[in-house]
């Protein structure tokens, strides 16, 4: 219906039209079949395929769920840059089906939203594909090992502390990155800014 | 959960759309190279009133399938299939014999590529 009522207000407005194509509306009411063929223009397509696209976007973006950019796992972030990108191209060349973006659009929300369902459902399935948080430190030592593995500096380290509020890496009680490439730090208790537990006791 | 059976069920849609598409494909394959085989025939045997009258049954068999063949194939096959249909009837018209024949064996491969290019098949998915 959303379809015809622009096809059919542009016809009304006598849009000047580059290219003389003839387009079929099946979805036109018999009071209207006079007018059961309008000039149609590349405008005029691209607007509507723009709009289905954006419908379907949203609609596979509201299935996978809201969650904030920067909360994002990298594998989500990807989801989410695959998604708009395989929506803008039948949306820029009208020679491609519609089909072929909306299809790839839902396959991706589908398998989200099933590797999400997994790794809610399995501890050891959501270690696979989620993966494990690492200690960078542990009572104020530094795990090297862990460091290298994930080419983490000693420098982007001391960086983030810093970012924490807390001077040396002595002071850290607890030093983890997390899956979304967050970072936390736990002081140690002489490190620890006075809370009002602390002058309660 | 509910998400999940919501994003099932759509995906459900889609398998079922592209079998029934690719059925549908076939058939018109198998449909339109029959015809394509009557129009050789009718030349092959100098007829040119039934190629001519078959050559219009192709175009119009074609017309009918276009509306639907569109959602999925690129347009760009289908605009070549129509432009070789519209000089297959001119040739016809003016019983241009080897042209004709040229243009038919041009149709047949475009007619066979399009199912062949929809096909579960390493070729097309690497």
């Amino acid at each position: 219906m959303a379809v015809y009522s622009i096809v059919f207000e542009c016809w009304h407005s006598n849009i000047e039209l580059i290219r003389q194509t003839k387009v079929c509306l099946f979805f036109m009411p018999k009071k209207h079949n006079k007018i059961k063929t309008v000039n149609n223009s590349y405008m005029i397509i691209a607007f509507v395929r723009t709009i289905i696209l954006y419908i379907s976007v949203m609609l596979a973006m509201k299935l996978m769920g809201k969650r904030q950019l920067g909360e994002m796992q990298p594998m989500e972030l990807i989801v989410t840059i695959m998604i708009s990108d395989m929506a803008s191209v039948p949306m820029q060349n009208t020679g491609i089906p519609l089909l072929n973006g909306i299809v790839p659009i839902f396959t991706i929300a589908f398998l989200e939203i099933f590797f999400s369902f997994l790794a809610l459902k399995s501890k050891k399935s959501k270690e696979i594909l989620v993966g494990k948080p690492s200690i960078l430190i542990k009572n104020g030592k530094v795990n090297k090992k862990e460091m290298e593995s994930l080419r983490f500096t000693l420098d982007d380290l001391k960086e983030e502390i810093r970012k924490k509020d807390i001077q040396n890496i002595e002071d850290v009680a607890l030093a983890i990155l997390e899956t979304d490439g967050g970072f936390s730090a736990f002081p140690k208790d002489k490190a620890a800014p006075l809370t009002k537990g602390d002058v309660k006791k | 959960m509910k998400s999940f059976i919501i994003s099932l069920c759509i995906l459900a849609l889609f398998i079922f759309g592209m079998v029934y598409s690719i059925n549908l494909l076939f058939d018109f394959e198998n449909e339109m190279k029959e015809t394509v085989n009557e129009v050789r025939e009718y030349v092959k045997n100098d007829n040119w009133e039934e190629a001519q009258n078959s050559t219009q049954k192709l175009e119009k068999e074609w017309g009918r399938k276009t509306r639907w063949l569109s959602c999925f194939i690129e347009h760009e096959e289908l605009d070549n299939i129509m432009t070789t249909l519209a000089s297959l009837e001119e040739f016809t018209k003016y019983e241009e014999k080897p042209e004709l024949m040229s243009e038919l064996a041009k149709l047949e491969k475009l007619i066979e590529h399009i199912p062949h290019k929809e096909k579960l098949i390493p070729e097309n998915i690497f």
